[in-house]
């Protein structure tokens, strides 16, 4: 289950027919896995399934810290991704990573239901290692009553829709919440490069 | 984007490139530029000539470029012509809604003038898939339909061009300034159509009559009527097929690279550790080897660790992140993940062939706060204290550290470019390098060679010098070795005093000098500028590589001078003697992105005149530069690329002492770490 083979060669021109330049590693070559992530799975550490929409690929990553509410997911080769109450907040290996979050706002109007305008933050990290902040202004709709199969369970779930944009940017994040308010499952988006990734909660 | 909200026609996408591999049609230039910061590499042919261009977008109006041509049976004995040129166009006005894009341009102003030639060109966008371009051409773009020169009113001199290779081979080189826009004009002009995003046909009246290939026996052009079709395919590469000039079928390929924008921005190493909740991190009283290794991980060496009250100073080597910014980063990091929690401040200093360079202090609950705050990279940097290191005695140095030594088996390959005989030589064999450190600072290094398949041992061309031969006979070096010793050195590097740096280096230099060169920079840590001072005595080596030397000897050395000018502009200007006993000064100018990639160029003026001096006149060349990582996204600090001259010669010629001052200590000073700081917490 290795995310960022994967991701990279969905993402980058790399696979797509540059030149491969002699004497440099492929991009691809096949890491091996983290001691992090070989502790966290030996040590039966809560798990949740995350996918990668542009290349279809799909891995489950480990917790592997918890700290002020924020819980840091480790994959086998090295992606960390942290998230706050199923909001992701900061990833770490992508690729033009989000650095850091604001998304207290969004998060409210989600867990409580409440369709109506919220403002979310992200800082992201560009091509000459500079971190550049970036605001949305983002729409929440209730989508209706849906329901999904966790394991061999079936769960009643309500659809709320986050629509942001920016001058630059538009993107469109999908919520899946039980009644008491937790996202079970989610499609958020992670920046330009990464593009969009899906969440579900491994029972 | 912004011209469609404005309703007015403009290009829609990166503009095309000529034959000459800058922005224009085919065979003739535009008014247009690339992106700010672009390399486009372009290789075209069509008949006789086959262009090699690199050019690059110096600023956002000024675009520079270096070409090697090959002319089939150009020489006056038959044989082919390698030619190489520089271009410099500057855009005077930017294309608004009613004013024109208006550029000025030198094509082959410093080479053998085959190219010789100006212009002043406007384009703009009548539609926004069609532009025009028209303009007036000096020079070799002086052909058909020539007039007298506009200028002429202004002075009698405009109206004739001297010729431009006048003093045969030895005058190449020299900045013609004599002949710019002098002589006959003749107008030029074209259209290009953008048919699709990928798609571009155009069409161009080129009035070159291409006189200096026809009297050497190629076809003259029978119309100066020229169309052509561009097509970009979805990886950027852009093909172009063309009829041109009525009588020859042309074929461009073209691939336009933004350093900018690295193919993986922040890269893709694994992810730091998080932080843990302080309850589980275990402070043990001697947390020494756990922080060692640790660091390992990330690629530092431990070297030092002291802690004072609640302070703790650790001293690391890092030797994996290109960007010292991610380094520090990774080690507060791993410093909060194992240190006791009495310690509340964290003191990281950088390390660089034993001296320690910089320190920069972090408070502990900074971390902890900001680690994934949404403005946390902004913050951590205003919050931390990058100053000069001062801790140089050997205190909390752990036991293990000194003496270090590695020896390493790996392969080398040398290229030899600009051959007359064949432009691209070189040399691959295996290298065996290795080093000992008995102690901080001190430094034993060295690296033997063995040659396994060389193309430069076949070059027949001697060095035809008028001067000492000083680097001329490079091409000896490797003809007359098998076995070589790369380099043997021992080398002392030295804090004498806060903000100055020091070098002392005895022994086998490099491949072609041996003897003793010391150095002193002074360089505060948030400085813009450095000054340096070299003085060295050397002598030269025997041509088979071994222990030996020959008779020349000199005494050589520089006063320099770097700028960092901002916005990754960097100056450097060395005045000294060079090793032909030659004085005078070498100027450079480099653009350089945060991600590393570096783009610059220099020229050597000094007190041996350009007949002397031979082909070329003065030494000069191009330097490009790019991290491994920024195609491999890999977490490296290797690098690739080269110092390109068209020629090497004699005079202008610096000894090349490893491990200069400034290349050593400036990613680890203040402005190069706070460039790149958005990699802390990646």
């Amino acid at each position: 289950m290795k995310l960022l083979p994967l991701l990279v060669c969905g993402l980058l021109s790399a696979c797509a027919g540059l030149p491969a330049i002699p004497g440099l590693p492929a991009a691809d070559a096949t890491p091996t896995e983290t001691p992090a992530f070989a502790a966290a799975r030996a040590g039966g550490a809560e798990a949740i399934q995350i996918g990668v929409l542009r290349s279809g690929l799909s891995s489950i990553l480990f917790l592997d810290t918890f700290r002020d509410g924020v819980g840091t997911w480790i994959s086998s080769d090295g992606v960390s991704i942290a998230m706050r109450d199923g909001m992701m907040i900061a990833t770490r290996g992508l690729g033009g990573d989000l650095l850091g979050s604001d998304v207290t706002e969004p998060f409210v109007a989600i867990t409580s239901g409440q369709p109506g305008q919220v403002t979310r933050f992200h800082t992201f990290l560009d091509g000459e290692n500079r971190a550049v902040r970036r605001a949305y202004v983002c729409d929440i709709t209730a989508r209706g009553d849906r329901q999904i199969t966790l394991g061999d369970r079936d769960v009643p779930v309500r659809l709320l829709g986050e629509d942001c944009v920016n001058p630059e940017q538009q993107f469109l994040n999908l919520y899946w919440i039980d009644n008491t308010g937790r996202i079970l499952q989610s499609r958020q988006w992670a920046g330009d490069f990464a593009g969009v990734l899906t969440f579900r909660i491994v029972p | 984007m912004v011209a469609a909200v404005a309703g007015f026609a403009m290009p829609v996408s990166a503009e095309t490139l000529s034959f000459y591999g800058t922005p224009g049609l085919m065979d003739m230039p535009s008014a247009y530029v690339l992106g700010d910061g672009e390399l486009a590499m372009t290789l075209a042919g069509f008949g006789p000539n086959l262009r090699g261009t690199l050019a690059f977008q110096i600023t956002p109006r000024l675009t520079g470029a270096f070409r090697y041509s090959w002319i089939d049976n150009f020489n006056r004995d038959g044989g082919d012509r390698y030619d190489r040129s520089f271009d410099l166009a500057y855009q005077i006005t930017r294309e608004t809604e009613t004013v024109p894009a208006i550029s000025i341009g030198l094509r082959d102003f410093g080479g053998t003038g085959i190219y010789s030639s100006e212009y002043i060109v406007a384009s703009k966008a009548i539609t926004p898939t069609v532009t025009v371009t028209g303009g007036m051409g000096w020079g070799r773009l002086a052909g058909r339909n020539a007039v007298s020169s506009p200028f002429a009113f202004i002075d009698d001199r405009f109206e004739t061009r001297p010729f431009a290779g006048e003093g045969g081979i030895d005058t190449t080189g020299q900045v013609d300034f004599g002949l710019w826009f002098r002589g006959d004009v003749s107008p030029f002009g074209g259209l290009t159509w953008q048919v699709s995003d990928k798609l571009t046909l155009m069409a161009e009246y080129a009035p070159d009559l291409y006189q200096r290939e026809v009297e050497r026996g190629a076809a003259a052009p029978l119309t100066p009527l020229n169309f052509g079709a561009q097509y970009q395919f979805d990886n950027g590469v852009t093909l172009g097929a063309y009829s041109l000039y009525g009588n020859d079928l042309g074929l461009s390929v073209n691939y336009v690279l933004n350093p900018a924008r690295a193919r993986v921005p922040g890269g893709i190493g694994v992810a730091p550790l998080a932080l843990r909740p302080r309850d589980t991190v275990v402070g043990d009283s001697n947390p020494t080897r756990r922080l060692s290794s640790g660091l390992a991980g990330e690629g530092m060496t431990l070297e030092n660790f002291v802690v004072a009250g609640s302070t703790a100073e650790i001293r690391v080597l890092s030797t994996t992140f290109p960007a010292t910014a991610q380094a520090i980063g990774r080690a507060a990091r791993v410093m909060a993940n194992t240190l006791p929690s009495e310690i509340t401040r964290f003191e990281i200093t950088l390390l660089n062939y034993g001296m320690p360079v910089s320190t920069v202090a972090i408070n502990r609950a900074d971390l902890k706060e900001l680690e994934f705050a949404p403005d946390g990279s902004w913050q951590s940097l205003a919050r931390a204290q990058i100053s000069d290191a001062t801790s140089t005695d050997r205190a909390g140095e752990l036991p293990d550290v000194y003496p270090a030594g590695n020896l390493d088996f790996g392969t080398y390959l040398t290229p030899s470019l600009f051959d007359p005989d064949s432009p691209l030589r070189l040399e691959a064999g295996v290298k065996l390098t290795g080093y000992f450190s008995p102690a901080p600072g001190m430094i034993l290094a060295g690296e033997v060679r063995q040659p396994v398949y060389s193309t430069i041992d076949t070059a027949i061309r001697t060095s035809n010098s008028e001067i000492q031969r000083v680097r001329s006979d490079a091409v000896r070096y490797y003809q007359e070795s098998e076995l070589e010793l790369a380099y043997l050195t021992a080398e002392h590097f030295a804090r004498p005093a806060p903000d100055i740096f020091s070098r002392v280096t005895v022994g086998y230099l490099e491949r072609m000098y041996g003897g003793v060169s010391a150095e002193v920079l002074w360089y505060p840590v948030d400085s813009r500028l450095a000054l340096g001072a070299e003085v060295n005595y050397a002598r030269q080596r025997d041509f088979d590589g071994g222990f030996g030397f020959q008779d020349y000897d000199v005494l050589t050395g520089h006063g320099s001078a770097y700028f960092d000018m901002g916005n990754g502009y960097f100056a450097q200007v060395d005045a000294g003697r060079y090793l032909a006993g030659d004085w005078g000064a070498t100027f450079r100018l480099d653009r350089e992105f945060n991600n590393g990639v570096r783009v610059g160029a220099f020229f050597t003026l000094t007190d041996i005149p350009f007949e002397d001096f031979g082909e070329g006149s003065f030494d000069k060349g191009i330097i490009i530069e790019m991290p491994v990582t920024w195609f491999t996204g890999k977490p490296t600090q290797d690098r690739i690329g080269s110092v390109v001259r068209p020629v090497l010669r004699d005079g202008g010629a610096r000894l090349e002492v490893r491990n200069r001052l400034y290349g050593v200590t400036r990613d680890l000073r203040g402005a190069e770490i706070s460039d790149s700081w958005g990699l802390f917490w990646r």
